[in-house]
């Protein structure tokens, strides 16, 4: 994520557009990958990226400094892409069909190279294999680079929890491993 | 240390780079040693951590940004809205600096306390001249035409005897 400048997060909470429209092509990226980590879904994904801005633009004036603008922006983030997939996970168990449509990729995406893409789709099918919570661990210490301190921080959770939900993660993500590995020599 | 001890560590601490120190050097000292934990070390970065390194950042559709301004950013708002913005911008403002909210509370108060002593130190059965403008007209033109009605008398004189007597 791009720093942005106290000034700009001052003229965006006092309603400046394009100081907001500034904070937007900084952090939508990063806000916008996080989300599609999350919900695997790219339409999922852009709802939910929608939803995170409005929310930053209605809450930035109440934005104190307490925190960095990156932590709040990663916990609105996290927190609406969890909640977004949750109800996901609810709708798939209600409909009964899997509308996980991770290889749809937008019209930009399709520029992506052949490895780049088998990448995407393997962090994909691994990620889906975890719960959600799991899911933002990951996403925050692999993908993010964040320390387990910051993650804590971010999902406002003991740094504890975060050691275990990365443990269980990692463990699932072998026997995933695993399980395909016999499938392969079958 | 044991290798189930370790093995928790090269779940969690070790490859995160979380571990310092003694346990740190341990845990290093053990993998020298260990070669199931040496291999369950080097799966784990194999398949739980190296794909995620590689992982891209995505862009979303220009369609997003447009959805957000139909949304919030770009509702125009009434003229007297914006005023009703601005105070309370300028109030939220205040009330974040305790020596400007103090300031502003003290003055609020001073005020309330003159107006309340004014209201109880004015005689109640005073009589105030209320003087209603259409009123005041009619009197503020009477004493004109009185005035100007002497002043004639004057020009022309007080018809006593001593005036016809010089004149």
């Amino acid at each position: 994520m791009e720093d942005i400048s106290k000034n700009i997060i001052d003229r965006a909470g006092r309603g400046d557009a394009q100081a907001f429209e500034m904070m937007y092509k900084a952090t939508s990226d990063f806000i916008y990958t996080i989300a599609l980590r999350i919900t695997n879904n790219h339409d999922n994904a852009e709802d939910v990226t929608q939803e995170v801005f409005i929310k930053v633009y209605k809450n930035l004036k109440k934005f104190r400094f307490h925190s960095s603008l990156k932590t709040w922006i990663y916990r609105i983030a996290l927190n609406t892409a969890i909640n977004a997939c949750r109800k996901e996970s609810k709708k798939i168990e209600r409909m009964g069909e899997n509308t996980i449509d991770m290889n749809q990729y937008p019209a930009q995406e399709k520029k992506i190279d052949k490895n780049k893409k088998a990448n995407e789709k393997r962090i994909a099918s691994l990620l889906k294999i975890l719960n959600p919570d799991q899911r933002a661990c990951i996403v925050l210490r692999e993908i993010e680079g964040l320390n387990y301190k910051e993650i804590s921080e971010v999902l406002k959770v003991n740094i504890n929890t975060v050691r275990s939900r990365l443990k269980r993660a990692r463990e699932a993500l072998l026997a995933y491993n695993k399980g395909k590995e016999r499938e392969n020599e079958m | 240390m044991k290798c189930k001890k370790i093995r928790e560590l090269l779940l969690t601490d070790y490859p995160d780079g979380e571990l310092k120190g003694r346990l740190k050097n341990n845990v290093e000292e053990h993998l020298g040693e260990c070669l199931k934990c040496r291999q369950f070390e080097h799966t784990i970065r194999k398949k739980t951590i190296e794909p995620f390194k590689k992982a891209i950042s995505m862009k979303p559709r220009g369609s997003v940004w447009n959805r957000i301004c139909e949304a919030t950013v770009f509702e125009k708002r009434q003229p007297s809205e914006n005023i009703l913005n601005k105070l309370k911008d300028l109030l939220h403002r205040i009330c974040l600096r305790p020596m400007a909210a103090f300031t502003l509370a003290t003055v609020i108060i001073g005020v309330l306390i003159l107006t309340v002593t004014a209201i109880k130190l004015q005689p109640k059965n005073q009589k105030v001249a209320i003087v209603q403008p259409k009123e005041g007209i009619e009197y503020l033109t009477n004493l004109i035409e009185e005035e100007e009605y002497f002043s004639i008398d004057e020009n022309d004189g007080y018809n006593t005897a001593i005036e016809e007597y010089f004149f």
